[in-house]
């Protein structure tokens, strides 16, 4: 698989090395957090997605009016042609 | 006792919160895994109506070369959309959701954009102009997908189908994810694959034939169609008690009948290859009480587009309500074939396309909403405005801007009823 690795013209590190910084950036740093000490994390609001159905509609809408898509909500079939 | 109840329960949510966030922020088209720890205890049924307006466009970008044939429109698409969701538990391990959006389209299409003038548009008189079809266009879609979860110890596993129809366009998908918990449930681990496939059987009656602005015959044979795999992989770990970072890859892979039947001079290559690097974070903002959303995408395809969105978003919670202003900054390049007017010598390429969404351009979305709890009813309204420009994206020409970009304002309301 050949990614491509030009964005606004310019040669960048490879997606490869992007990638393994983020999942790097995941595993380090990080302090142990006790389960007792997740109630913050727990509130409705620290959800990743906490309006679902409207994420959906909003990301059908931007990828039928924008060439990227993917890595988001599920955007739903449809052409998408209008 | 209670003590230990509520440790308990925090930790439960919490975990729910882990993994939704490595596998919801990158789900796939037709994949939305609700991924869980635990599975949900409430039935949970959802209405949304949305209003989608576009703005109309000034007359002085709109070609009137087509006007003897009905078309010339300064009106853009309306879109109005009901939203049905069904949730619920089904014993101890399982849920199911069913989720049904039904949407009545109307309005005017670009086919296409033309110079001004001969040459490189270089004055406000002398920009690109569009050409738009007739605002009699009228469309009719329906989507259903219903997905099914299985909640075991340490992780999730879903399945989820979908079908999408218009009158001429049909759309079938499914997909299935995981998701996993490790190190003591500090770090979250999702993975999934989807795959769709689609027909198109243009109406091609009053849409303009490559070459010409009115062809009688239609230049397809019958119908067209198009398949799509997706895959991902996307971790999420808690940083400390009041922050949790997402990231995540994806990859999908689109091929067949890859261009817009109802564009004047189209043709794009039968392949694409799309890739998304994600990152997402979520921050507790103690002196406000309120949870900061951040979230990025790098996305780039071999098409030649590469993308950055930034999105942000605060959540604030005052007595029943919870208000959520948010911005979205979106930018990405013009795909290697987009070209503003399609003339003679490329006709000689392979591939040509005068859609403004493969131009160069930037686009910002602010929004509003605001929530109202009162058990066990929660009730929403909310608003968002996007604008789109070439000045919004870095390097690019006005005069050059393709005027078929969209402004529109989006507007919901809704209901959740749990019981």
């Amino acid at each position: 698989m050949t990614l491509p690795e030009r964005y606004f013209g310019q040669t960048v590190l490879s997606w490869r090395i992007h990638a393994m910084i983020f999942l790097a950036a995941l595993t380090c740093g990080c302090t142990s957090v006790e389960p007792w000490q997740r109630g913050t994390l727990a509130k409705e609001q620290m959800a990743p997605n906490p309006h679902p159905l409207q994420n959906v509609l909003r990301t059908h809408v931007q990828n039928s009016r924008e060439a990227a898509s993917g890595g988001d909500v599920a955007a739903g079939g449809g052409c998408g042609c209008y | 006792m209670a003590l230990i109840t509520m440790k308990l329960n925090s930790m439960s949510l919490q975990n729910n919160r882990l993994l939704a966030l490595s596998a919801a922020a990158l789900a796939l088209p037709a994949l939305a895994p609700s991924a869980q720890a635990v599975a949900p205890t409430e039935t949970v049924l959802s209405y949304r109506y949305s209003q989608y307006r576009e703005e109309d466009l000034d007359r002085a970008v709109v070609s009137d070369i087509n006007v003897e044939q009905g078309g010339a429109s300064t009106h853009r698409y309306n879109i109005d959309v009901n939203q049905y969701s069904f949730s619920t538990p089904v014993g101890q391990h399982f849920a199911m959701n069913l989720d049904v959006q039904d949407e009545t389209l109307s309005g005017a299409t670009p086919w296409g954009t033309i110079m001004n003038k001969n040459g490189t548009p270089q004055t406000d008189d002398d920009r690109v102009q569009v050409v738009m079809s007739g605002a009699s266009i009228q469309e009719h879609r329906t989507e259903a997908n219903l997905g099914g979860t299985y909640f075991y110890d340490s992780g999730t596993i879903g399945a989820v189908v979908g079908t999408s129809h218009e009158n001429d366009y049909h759309s079938y998908s499914g997909g299935v994810s995981w998701g996993g918990e490790f190190d003591q449930k500090q770090t979250g681990v999702s993975v999934g694959v989807s795959g769709s496939s689609d027909t198109i059987d243009p109406t091609r009656q009053t849409i303009p034939d490559r070459g010409g602005w009115i062809n009688g015959s239609d230049p397809f044979s019958g119908t067209e169609s198009k398949t799509s795999f997706s895959s991902y992989v996307s971790a999420s770990r808690i940083i400390n008690p009041n922050s949790i970072i997402q990231g995540g890859v994806s990859y999908t892979q689109k091929s067949g009948y890859l261009s817009d039947a109802y564009k004047q001079n189209d043709a794009r290559p039968d392949e694409r290859n799309q890739y998304t690097l994600n990152g997402s974070y979520r921050l507790w903002l103690k002196p406000i009480k309120s949870a900061l959303h951040a979230d990025y995408r790098l996305y780039n395809d071999d098409w030649g587009v590469a993308s950055h969105t930034l999105s942000m978003a605060l959540y604030k919670n005052w007595q029943k309500l919870q208000i959520i202003p948010s911005v979205r900054y979106y930018t990405q390049t013009q795909a290697d074939f987009y070209t503003v007017n399609v003339n003679g010598s490329d006709f000689a390429n392979l591939y040509y396309s005068e859609d403004a969404r493969l131009s160069q351009f930037g686009s910002i979305a602010t929004g509003l909403k605001v929530v109202f709890k009162q058990k066990p009813v929660e009730w929403m309204l909310s608003g968002e405005y996007y604008t789109s420009g070439a000045d919004l994206s870095p390097g690019t020409s006005k005069y050059l801007e393709n005027p078929g970009l969209v402004n529109y304002v989006k507007v919901t309301v809704g209901v959740d009823h749990r019981f």
